[in-house]
């Protein structure tokens, strides 16, 4: 008896968003988007087509996916402690740090159009002309939300600190830097998908022949591959989705003292 | 008072030290290093605002217009966001059928969408409405939904011993409430519908900030003109993050919200 | 050398403290107040919100500094008594880390004064006993109920084994049965440790229940209004909670209160 009413309760949960996208699917599949929107199959492939592309250039699009991942995730990881070291900075110094911190923002704000075509200039290679426009556009994130990590902390953690007669440096490691770890994996996880963006943009302005952004204006240009150029899309969704669930693993993991790992759903 | 002024020192300190650095790194660049890219890889400074002055004009007239575009897009975006926010809180099958997809088209690099868009409506104007619209919409949107989550469920108890109307329910007490988060989803949101719409200016090379930047780096005729776009689209970004700032500055006179905790009382 | 310095354990001589509030004037407090809590006391500062208690613990504890005055701590200044762990201290709030296990949070100020871990291990096994949290070292906190966290936290002051333990308002967010367990074993651990209390409340009838001494505050101005002096034997028990002189020594104190604001 309980068990059907947990299998009811999960069709009444997944019912919704099923119906929904095979709602979706369908209109697109059975060509009422066409009629409707007045859009061509040229344009926008059914969902069907896209699948098979997918399927077809498998391997293809996993040495693709395997280029536009390196930088990013390089990219992430080093722009990301860049702005957790400028982050501990404006805290320890928080007179003189504190303009850094607008900087950082500022910085975060760069459109990337205008980014990649300068590091494009600066490394004749594409690799660390990506890897740089990821770096500086994921800076600001981590910055902005270890700065709040590490410098809002109830009056009495504090207190109780001074009790122990802590050092500055007993502060950071015994207080600070714990405190700011749930905020660090936020930041991460807002990077993952302005960091993939960020490697495709890269790529769209490169001069290099491989990685999802260059297959997706490569294709898209191309009057019968338009499918494998949503096929790309999907692959690097579905990578973002995948370092995405690997941040949350870690954070289940690392942060299990957190309220933000005990709320239902 | 006197902390304040302290802090806009150091702001501006900074901001005065960020152009030395580029002016020194210039210098180094061409002479010392004597690197025959030095003038396009990184002009000095103080020529890049030559520079712009000189086609102030063009500069001007074309980060308006991709400005204008994304300002259109980034309202109807986050007018669509704060719909759907509202229909999710409203109805639980809304939330349940619309969340998932929400999530889910966080990760999808919507930027590379944007030249599928452009292929679909081939209109450059509407395409970067669009695209503008589409990336503010999440952020206001998932932002928005939060506020409204995170509601007090003792202040809902209050609102439902009042045998409050839905209606009065969100303009008393949840949307005051949600407001700094709207605004949390804003501020995400502005940026990326200026990178959007000067993005989707480099798709043609018609007009717009973006088109600049891409008609110089493939060697148009307007070659000195790169730096000059560069700086106006990075000075988009920015401002249309403070402007949503101020508004929110404004906003709080008239919806108060307690002050943080005075932190720093002794460190 | 007289007698009662020695049975001195904190003192604190002429304080005044000047507040600056963002708009208006200042706000001056304790006018020039004099103090001396004796070695192995169980004393407490009460009265209602406002009214400086709990910055006078600060005071000791060296977390404020007075604007005039002097405080010494087992008979030298309190910063130089901070420094010196010559104190625990336990907040309202239990304040532990929740990234540390109950273990780790015990043992926080034995690392900080680099204490060897087996040496640490062995007191965090102890204090646990003390409070009653055996079986509870590797929980987090999270997992606890507020009583037990409270436990955590004096666990945590009593693990240096300073000679002296502040407790700002320790049971004030526990529920009255939690809390009357907590007055229990509180005692115990006092009259087995024989350490000097300092007990921050706005309870009448705790502060009389623990108190060899209850210090009674007012606010507006906040000032020390009187010393009550708890003639009650030891080891209380609570059927003294119904016992007449209890209730005389509440009505002493009301009384205090009562004159207090008769005067604004």
């Amino acid at each position: 008896m309980k068990r059907r009413s947990v299998v009811s309760g999960m069709m009444v949960k997944l019912a919704p968003p099923v119906a929904f996208g095979v709602f979706v699917v369908g209109f697109i599949q059975l060509g009422l988007a066409y009629t409707l929107l007045n859009f061509k199959p040229m344009q926008l492939p059914p969902p069907s087509a896209v699948a098979s592309a997918f399927i077809e250039n498998f391997q293809a699009i996993a040495r693709d996916s395997l280029v536009t991942v390196g930088p990013t995730l390089a990219g992430m990881i080093v722009g990301s402690l860049i702005g957790y070291l400028t982050a501990v900075f404006i805290t320890r110094f928080p007179k003189g740090g504190f303009g850094l911190l607008y900087i950082m923002i500022a910085i975060n704000s760069v459109p990337i159009v205008a980014l990649a075509p300068i590091m494009n200039r600066w490394f004749t290679q594409p690799f660390p002309a990506k890897v740089s426009v990821v770096i500086i556009i994921s800076m600001g994130a981590m910055a902005v939300n270890a700065f709040r990590g590490l410098s809002d902390l109830p009056d009495e953690s504090r207190h109780l600190m001074r009790a122990c007669d802590a050092s500055n440096m007993e502060v950071f490691t015994k207080l600070r830097i714990p405190a700011s770890l749930p905020y660090v994996f936020t930041a991460l996880k807002i990077n993952v998908s302005v960091a993939m963006m960020g490697t495709i943009i890269g790529e769209y302005f490169n001069d290099n022949t491989s990685g999802i952004g260059y297959m997706i204006k490569y294709t898209l240009r191309i009057g019968n591959r338009k499918a494998e150029g949503w096929a790309y899309i999907l692959a690097a969704a579905i990578i973002s989705i995948l370092i995405y669930a690997a941040l949350t693993l870690a954070q289940r993991r690392l942060v299990r003292w957190h309220a933000s790992q005990r709320m239902g759903a | 008072m006197k902390r304040i002024d302290g802090r806009h020192l150091s702001l501006i300190l900074w901001i005065v030290g960020f152009f030395l650095m580029w002016e020194f790194a210039a210098f180094l660049l061409d002479g010392v290093l004597h690197d025959p890219m030095a003038a396009k890889k990184l002009p000095y400074f103080h020529a890049v605002i030559s520079e712009t002055v000189l086609n102030a004009d063009n500069i001007l007239l074309q980060s308006a217009l991709t400005a204008l575009r994304a300002a259109e897009g980034f309202l109807i975006g986050a007018l669509v966001g704060f719909l759907l926010a509202l229909l999710m809180d409203l109805f639980g099958v809304v939330e349940r059928m619309a969340l998932p997809y929400l999530l889910a088209s966080q990760m999808i690099p919507i930027l590379g969408l944007a030249p599928i868009i452009f292929g679909l409506v081939k209109d450059l104007d509407m395409s970067r409405v669009t695209i503008a619209a589409y990336m503010t919409f999440f952020p206001v949107s998932l932002s928005l939904l939060s506020g409204f989550k995170s509601v007090d469920i003792e202040q809902r108890m209050l609102m439902r011993s009042y045998a409050s109307s839905k209606f009065l329910y969100y303009r008393k007490l949840a949307l005051p409430y949600s407001v700094p988060f709207l605004f949390n989803g804003l501020k995400i949101a502005a940026p990326m519908a200026m990178t959007a719409s000067a993005f989707v200016d480099t798709l043609s090379t018609q007009n717009g900030i973006g088109s600049i930047i891409i008609v110089a780096l493939y060697g148009g005729g307007t070659t000195g003109q790169f730096w000059p776009a560069v700086l106006a689209a990075s000075l988009l970004g920015i401002v249309s993050y403070v402007l949503v700032i101020l508004a929110e500055r404004v906003v709080e006179r008239f919806i108060p919200r307690a002050p943080k905790e005075a932190a720093g009382e002794a460190a | 050398m007289n007698l009662s310095q020695d049975r001195t354990e904190i003192c604190l001589k002429n304080i005044r403290m000047r507040f600056q509030m963002k708009s208006g004037d200042p706000i001056n407090v304790f006018d020039g107040l004099d103090l001396e809590v004796y070695k192995g006391e169980f004393i407490s500062f009460l009265g209602p919100s406002g009214c400086g208690k709990t910055t006078l613990l600060r005071l000791i504890a060296d977390i404020l500094q007075p604007t005039e005055g002097i405080v010494t701590v087992g008979g030298i200044s309190a910063a130089e008594a901070r420094k010196q762990h010559k104190y625990g201290i336990v907040f309202q709030k239990p304040v532990l880390y929740d990234w540390r296990t109950v273990a780790k949070n015990v043992a926080l100020p034995m690392e900080m004064m680099k204490i060897p871990k087996k040496e640490q291990e062995e007191k965090v096994t102890e204090m646990l006993q003390l409070v009653n949290l055996e079986g509870y070292e590797n929980s987090y906190p999270f997992e606890l109920s507020g009583g037990m966290q409270q436990r955590v936290g004096i666990a945590r002051a009593l693990s240096l084994d300073s000679e002296i333990l502040l407790m700002d308002e320790p049971f004030s967010a526990l529920d009255e049965f939690t809390k009357m367990k907590l007055h229990e074993d509180l005692l115990r651990i006092w009259e087995a440790t024989g350490k000097t209390i300092v007990f921050v409340t706005h309870n009448i009838s705790e502060a009389v229940y623990l108190s060899d001494r209850v210090c009674v505050f007012t606010a507006n101005p906040a000032r020390l209004a009187g010393i009550v002096d708890i003639g009650l034997k030891r080891p209380r028990n609570e059927d003294m909670l119904i016992s007449s002189s209890y209730l005389a020594y509440m009505g002493e104190i009301r009384h205090i209160f009562e004159a207090g604001y008769e005067k604004d």
